[in-house]
């Protein structure tokens, strides 16, 4: 008995050393541009929108765990990789695409802030910009350690999302039920679509990127692996719960009283009368955190990926003289999307649509390199791939980035 | 000088035009001047055909070969250039990383050989072939782009063959290293880095590095250096440590060097070296375990059962590398230790306090006492192992002086 019980406190205890990279990753996944949509489509279809999720938390482990896995054997990050396999070309139009695409994120995200303070009915611009600088300097002066304190701490944020659902009674077996097997609504092609956003914003190629250089940046040992696969999963699990609550916070309150919105802040407005203002200030509160970690987490993945690729020191714990374009980079797509923020005449949401285009684009190249590298022999070892996993990714990322395109395809021509 | 760039894909054809593939590596000699031995072609029949370099007729233009090449393989010592080197991360002595290779750059006079490599933004221009471009636009401005270039000399080759492309580091940071990290560090490059290191110190500071030196190292440097220069530093080493150099340096240049020393130093190096110049070789044992350094722990292990009723003793496992000469040691326990599948090269340790047959026995029982060994290795001058002397032979032949 007594050792039952030593071996768990232990296990546990292991898991708490690992606990980072897979959680973090996760969360991030649901960034100001993912709460949007789960917002906006559970307005329109209610718990129905979340009819993937299942799927979709398994994909995300997955996907995330064969990242995590290729990282903690080589020691290098995915990008580490691509430039030793595939040559500084590869690389380098790899980069360009990359930055793009994050910084289309970033531009979400900021946008989401944005969108958060002017919730509080106050001149938005002084606080933006505010919160920015103090973001930069935190990133750039906290080590590794006290910086994953931070992103674990923005994770609370989303616990605002937990009470929001709780505030709105919802019937939990039936809401099960409409998920599982949707009844109430017409399931036309619009659904499909919308379904589809759901999975996409939720999988992501600087989610790839991000997991195994920040798996490196902890500097996890091979026996870790064990709990690291379980953290990873449990990440995935926590982040889908958590858009599962939010659609049923939207669900029980702007989808049973027809309320259609087109993005967050107006949803969190239109909660005001329907679930009352402890329920507004809950879900901006959980729109500030989830912007604020997008914002802190898609940089950084950018970072990454250009210290890998060139080779520059990248890491967390360097400090800002060694680490110059890395914190550089992480500093740029800050800049930049702060910027075209301040400009409030660019519509953003065309932006979003080609974001989530190239995103798709760009999945099933990351899935190549994933099943690649996963299964190469020399690199892994015995920890390579095993065929069917490898068959496994690539259908996977097969259908994720079809849908991906299709969805946006779809959102082109208006179909939505 | 050529760029690996500018050679990757290139045809290959033969003297007489037959079309053979195309250029997708090279191979260099992992040593101080990097010689490219040989190139790797992808031919129709196989992706990875080696081609022995002295059967390449032309490199400029495309690449031409001899009517009757000869197909070789990769050895001992050499690396690819495309594959380990070309794009690997580059890192300074601290182990903090700088850059990654952009490019390769080859000298093709007198021969092919790696001059260095290529770490600037010009570097990584090349590959799109937007070189000239940027150059053009850049001197609009008044800007002149220049290469960022790392020479070979630059570069640590012994970490090159554990997969790091690590640098000598930058003298100022050297003066700041304790002086016997600072000859460990410097026993890994080369002698004229040595030297170049050396004289940039003060005399005391350059006294005490080569104090620590291993003695092979000592002798060569003293060798190598100008008299009047080597008497200054002698002058600021420890007498013991001066007086088994001269033993070892020829006997003119002994002579001479002790003449130019200080006063001081010079009466206490006459004393030692007044003492005991009985050699070595008397006491040598030659019951001794050497293998091969491709060998793995599991067959040293076995080897061990096989013929260790034979020995007396056996404390520690040589290992030689295919010339016979040796070039690490691992004591047993550190063989038991290993993963069995791990090679000997990966787990000895290549740093190895030797004499030789005509080494005085002071020398020997200044060695063993100083690095706290029990034995020593006994090597010819082509570093060919031929026996050891043992801490207890030592100590009974000094007693008895």
């Amino acid at each position: 008995m007594k050792s039952f019980f030593y071996r768990w406190t232990r296990r546990f205890g292991i898991f708490f050393v690992v606990l980072g990279p897979g959680l973090i990753t996760a969360i991030a996944d649901n960034d100001a541009g993912g709460i949007a949509t789960y917002t906006v489509t559970a307005s329109m279809f209610g718990i129905a929108s979340q009819f993937l999720v299942i799927p979709t938390t398994f994909v995300l482990g997955f996907t995330q765990e064969i990242g995590a896995r290729i990282a903690v054997v080589t020691r290098k990050g995915l990008a580490d990789l691509i430039r030793e396999q595939y040559g500084i070309r590869i690389a380098a139009v790899v980069f360009l695409f990359y930055f793009v695409v994050n910084q289309g994120v970033v531009l979400q995200n900021i946008s989401g802030l944005k969108a958060s303070i002017r919730l509080l009915n106050i001149p938005w611009q002084l606080p933006l910009i505010l919160t920015c600088t103090v973001l930069v300097t935190t990133v750039v002066r906290f080590s590794y350690k006290s910086l994953q304190r931070i992103f674990l701490i923005l994770i609370f944020f989303y616990l605002s999302y937990v009470a929001v659902a709780w505030l709105t009674k919802p019937d939990w077996v039936s809401l099960f039920q409409e998920t599982v097997v949707p009844e109430k609504i017409t399931l036309g092609l619009n659904f499909w679509f919308s379904i589809i956003a759901v999975l996409g914003t939720t999988i992501t190629a600087w989610g790839q990127f991000f997991v195994s250089s920040y798996i490196n940046d902890k500097k996890l040992s091979i026996e870790q692996m064990k709990y690291e696969k379980y953290e990873i999963y449990f990440g995935a699990f926590l982040t889908n719960v958590i858009s599962y609550l939010i659609a049923v916070a939207v669900t029980q309150t702007l989808f049973n009283n027809h309320i259609v919105v087109s993005n967050a802040a107006s949803a969190a407005l239109a909660l005001k009368p329907l679930a009352g203002e402890g329920a507004f200030i809950l879900f901006s509160a959980g729109l500030f955190g989830a912007s604020l970690l997008g914002l802190t987490i898609i940089p950084l993945a950018t970072a990454y990926v250009f210290a890998e690729l060139f080779g520059f020191e990248g890491s967390l714990d360097t400090d800002f003289r060694k680490g110059r374009l890395f914190y550089l980079f992480f500093i740029l797509q800050i800049g930049i999307a702060l910027i075209i923020t301040l400009f409030p005449q660019v519509n953003l949401f065309d932006i979003t649509l080609y974001v989530d285009f190239l995103n798709g684009a760009m999945l099933p190249l990351i899935f190549f390199f994933l099943a690649k590298f996963g299964s190469d022999k020399d690199l892994m070892g015995k920890y390579a791939l095993s065929q069917p996993m490898k068959i496994t990714l690539y259908v996977v990322g097969f259908l994720i980035t079809s849908v991906v395109v299709l969805s946006t395809f779809g959102k082109i021509f208006g179909i939505n | 000088m050529l760029y690996f760039s500018e050679l990757l894909n290139r045809k290959v054809v033969t003297e007489d035009n037959v079309y053979v593939g195309k250029l997708v590596d090279l191979i260099f000699k992992l040593s101080e001047t990097a010689e490219i031995a040989k190139a790797v072609v992808k031919t129709k029949l196989d992706p990875k055909t080696i081609v022995d370099i002295a059967d390449v007729v032309k490199i400029n233009g495309s690449i031409t070969l001899k009517k009757n090449y000869h197909a070789k393989e990769l050895e001992e010592n050499e690396l690819y250039l495309s594959k380990n080197l070309l794009d690997s991360q580059i890192i300074d002595i601290s182990g903090d990383k700088m850059v990654r290779v952009n490019d390769v750059a080859i000298q093709n006079q007198p021969y092919l050989y790696i001059a260095g490599v290529d770490i600037g933004l010009i570097g990584f221009l090349r590959w799109f072939g937007l070189e000239d471009l940027a150059n053009k636009i850049f001197n609009q401005y008044g800007i002149k782009l220049r290469s960022q270039f790392l020479s070979w000399g630059d570069i640590q080759t012994l970490e090159l063959s554990r997969g790091h492309v690590k640098i000598k580091t930058e003298q100022l940071k050297l003066q700041k290293i304790r002086p016997e990290d600072l000859a460990d560090y410097l026993e890994q490059t080369n002698m004229d880095n040595i030297g170049h290191v050396l004289r940039t110190f003060t005399l005391e500071h350059a006294g005490e590095v080569l104090n620590n030196l291993n003695l092979n190292y000592q002798v060569e440097f003293f060798k190598r250096t100008e008299l009047k220069e080597a008497a200054r530093f002698m002058s600021h080493m420890e007498p013991e440590e001066a007086a088994d150099i001269l033993v070892a340096l020829p006997k003119k240049k002994h002579e001479e060097m002790l003449e130019l020393l200080n006063e001081p130093i010079r009466k206490q190096i006459k004393h030692l070296l007044s003492i005991s110049v009985s050699p070595v070789g008397d006491i040598v044992s030659t019951e001794f375990l050497s293998v091969d350094s491709n060998s793995t722990a599991k067959e040293v292990i076995k080897l061990v059962k096989d013929v260790g009723s034979d020995f007396g003793e056996i404390l520690y496992v040589y290992f030689l590398n295919t010339e016979k000469q040796l070039v690490g040691v691992s004591s047993l326990r550190s063989v038991i230790l290993q993963n069995p599948e791990s090679p000997a090269y990966k787990f000895m340790r290549p740093q190895i306090e030797v004499a030789s047959l005509s080494t005085p026995v002071s020398v020997v029982w200044r060695k063993l006492l100083k690095y706290k060994y029990y034995v020593l290795p006994v090597v010819d001058k082509n570093r060919q192992m031929i026996g050891l002397v043992k801490l207890d032979d030592v100590s009974e032949l000094i007693n008895k002086i």
